[in-house]
């Protein structure tokens, strides 16, 4: 009963989201431009986001009627931990704040140590000697053999020396 | 007509000079990735995708898909070493494996567990080939007469089947289904050329791309969860002692004469659950494993240990492999969610999935041969069949190793490694960094997907479909007289039209389902 109540209360927070999510697409649907055709640019997006506001809501009904079902094994949030979610994303938002101030070399460094300490690597040497390989075989891989677009940090400029990894 | 095609098929293989490495390397990282628990062969797609897109021009079209194509299968199998081994399914097709497959581990059995694991998978996928390159030939001489009502009606139903079939729940899989959508409609208008949807972000004027958004819902959704675990692999003693059984490590003939009848009824359901779109691999394994266990005489035996209990999933969920393919190259609908990557790694190569694939012009230029689209597509049935060649051959020789070698990876830096090489490869994909932040968006939202029993897969498949479906849409409009009345007519430009007989199979798929979704819950509350 307990994990019932519980799972409608997800339910309930399921279906906000989704009528939210709904309601941001037809606010953004109703951006376009209007056209001289019957079904213009805007029919598919009004017509999909209505349609997921119906679903918001009816998964509403469902959860007021009480008819969510059982508990099922990974369901819900009560095994999640926010500390190694937030972790997981942090790594990634420092990634992109790194890559756009000081450029890939370094974001592929903070990046990766933060994933390592996010998972319990906590061994010093281990995770200066794996974060600098990985490092160079990145920069060596993707801006050398790849060829992808290598830009200036805003903050600082590597590129000279990280030049020399990527053979360029 | 269709064997010479076949054999034109390896001749077009053998003269690439690369397809034929990426089908052995394909078939080895399948293995792999489907053999890590909790990461999949869509999620080893989704990391090697763009650098098989920025390297297209140089291996030629041909290496990359079949490279694309066989991972599909060889991740399939994979996944039934970590069910046999580990206890946990490598993939969701591998959970009905499991039942059967630990115990046997446990009693010292491994070794056949794995043996019978790898013959039924490669028995179920040359099943599932040949329904394929037969059923898709004869259907796309049909379906190639189709029109834009047609297409749209046929996009309509997928949505609608996929939507209903994919998650436990009808309304949560319709919702990922208008989600997909909803976000793939962002970007410039094919029509009208207008910008749609895009938030006032210039990136996104060109649209999501598909890598980002396959990396964020299946691979750093997983890599969370992972973290969440901080789970390590933990496989008992293979070779365990005590065991007076000679055969312990080996599937022996006899139980293979046993086996072979139930392993073809099980293809049997697999290909058929394969080609409706939506019904995966994880279905079809549950679906043959309670059916041959009703049938078995031994049903008492079934879950502690018989290799029927694995022949039957393993065939079954391998056999989908190839006929999910049927609907993405007679209809343009990808069944699965490789099949609708698949159709990133074909519009690279200027060939648009429908029907059409199966004619002898234009000509294309690839991998330094001029071949028709024909041709390429029968290439790539060919290295499907090599590719099952190739990861019986490694799986029943090596299964053991690379499971031995899996459980002692140190997953804190396995996961970490994952989440760089996904980073990168969003970033890789058009070389933006707003790239790699929907990426991470994405791995949110398919975290939250995931806990709340919302379907991924239908998300992405719908993702792929809607600019098409769109476009069917609008261009039914411009010759329609009628308005929306066009979709339900029998006649349009004086042609017999199938649109309502689709948008009537839809509608009853869904209407069958939740009939037999509300009878499931009846029959649990009493």
């Amino acid at each position: 009963m307990l994990h019932e109540n519980y799972k409608t209360k997800v339910e309930y927070g399921v279906s906000a989201t989704v009528i939210l999510v709904g309601l941001f697409f037809i606010y953004q649907a109703s951006t376009i431009g209007s056209s001289k055709e019957m079904f213009g640019p805007d029919a598919m997006p009004f017509a999909l986001s209505i349609s997921t506001v119906f679903g918001g809501v009816w998964l509403a009904y469902r959860a007021f009627r009480g008819k969510v079902g059982a508990v099922q094994a990974g369901y819900g949030f009560l095994e999640s931990d926010l500390k190694r979610i937030s972790w997981v994303i942090g790594s990634g938002a420092a990634f992109i704040l790194t890559f756009y101030l000081f450029g890939y070399f370094l974001a592929i460094i903070l990046g990766y140590t933060l994933m390592l300490l996010s998972f319990g690597v906590r061994d010093k040497v281990k995770i200066l000697v794996s974060t600098l390989l990985m490092a160079f075989v990145f920069q060596w891989l993707f801006m050398g053999i790849m060829r992808l677009n290598d830009p200036s940090g805003a903050l600082l400029d590597l590129r000279p020396y990280t030049n020399i990894i990527s053979g360029e | 007509m269709i064997f010479t095609d076949i054999l034109g098929g390896f001749e077009t293989l053998l003269n690439d000079q690369y397809a034929i490495w990426f089908v052995l390397l394909a078939s080895f990282v399948g293995i792999v990735f489907g053999a890590l628990p909790g990461l999949t062969a869509a999620a080893a797609i989704a990391m090697m995708l763009p650098i098989l897109i920025a390297y297209n021009d140089e291996i030629g079209g041909l290496a990359g898909l079949a490279f694309l194509y066989v991972i599909g299968k060889s991740g399939r199998y994979g996944g039934s070493i970590a069910a046999i081994l580990f206890n946990t399914p490598g993939t969701a097709a591998s959970a009905a494996t499991m039942q059967d497959g630990y115990p046997m581990t446990q009693s010292g059995r491994a070794g056949k567990a794995l043996k019978t694991a790898t013959i039924s998978s490669a028995f179920g996928d040359y099943f599932g080939e040949i329904v394929l390159i037969f059923g898709a030939v004869f259907i796309a001489t049909f379906t190639r007469k189709f029109g834009p009502p047609e297409n749209f009606a046929i996009y309509l139903m997928a949505f609608i089947i996929i939507g209903s079939v994919v998650s436990d729940s009808i309304i949560k899989g319709i919702i990922s289904t208008l989600f997909g959508a909803s976000i793939a409609l962002i970007g410039e208008d094919t029509i009208t050329g207008q910008f749609k949807m895009t938030m006032g972000i210039d990136e996104l004027e060109s649209g999501m791309a598909l890598v980002p958004l396959l990396i964020g819902v299946f691979v750093i959704s997983e890599v969370i969860i992972q973290a969440e675990k901080s789970a390590k692999v933990k496989m008992i003693d293979m070779n365990a002692r005590g065991i007076d059984d000679p055969t312990a490590q080996y599937f022996t003939w006899a139980e293979f004469k046993r086996c072979l009848p139930l392993m073809f009824r099980s293809s049997i359901i697999g290909s058929l659950i394969g080609m409706m779109p939506g019904l995966g691999s994880s279905v079809a394994c549950f679906v043959a494993y309670g059916e041959e266990k009703r049938k078995a005489k031994n049903k008492d035996k079934w879950g502690t240990g018989v290799v029927e209990g694995i022949a039957a999933p393993e065939s079954a969920n391998n056999a989908v492999s190839g006929p999910s393919m049927i609907p993405l190259l007679t209809l343009g609908i990808p069944g699965s969610t490789i099949a609708a990557v698949l159709i990133g790694m074909f519009l690279v190569n200027g060939l648009q999935v429908g029907p059409q694939i199966f004619a002898t012009e234009p000509p294309l230029f690839m991998g330094g041969q001029l071949i028709s689209p024909r041709e390429f597509i029968f290439g790539m049935f060919a290295a499907g069949l090599v590719g099952i060649a190739c990861y019986a051959l490694i799986g029943y020789f090596l299964a053991p190793v690379i499971g031995r070698v899996i459980s002692k990876l140190p997953t804190q830096y396995l996961y970490p490694f994952i989440f760089m090489i996904s980073i990168a490869a969003s970033y890789s994909s058009r070389a933006s960094i707003w790239d790699v932040g929907f990426a991470l968006l994405f791995g949110v939202i398919g975290y939250g997907m995931r806990r709340t029993n919302f379907s991924a897969a239908a998300f992405i498949i719908a993702f792929v479909l809607t600019a098409s479906m769109e476009e069917a849409f609008r261009q039914s409009m411009i010759i329609s007289d009628n308005g929306l009345m066009l979709f339900l007519s029998f006649e349009y430009q004086n042609k017999f039209s199938y649109a309502p007989i689709f948008l009537i199979i839809g509608t009853a798929v869904v209407v069958f389902r939740a009939i037999s979704s509300q009878r499931a819950k009846s029959k649990a509350g009493s």
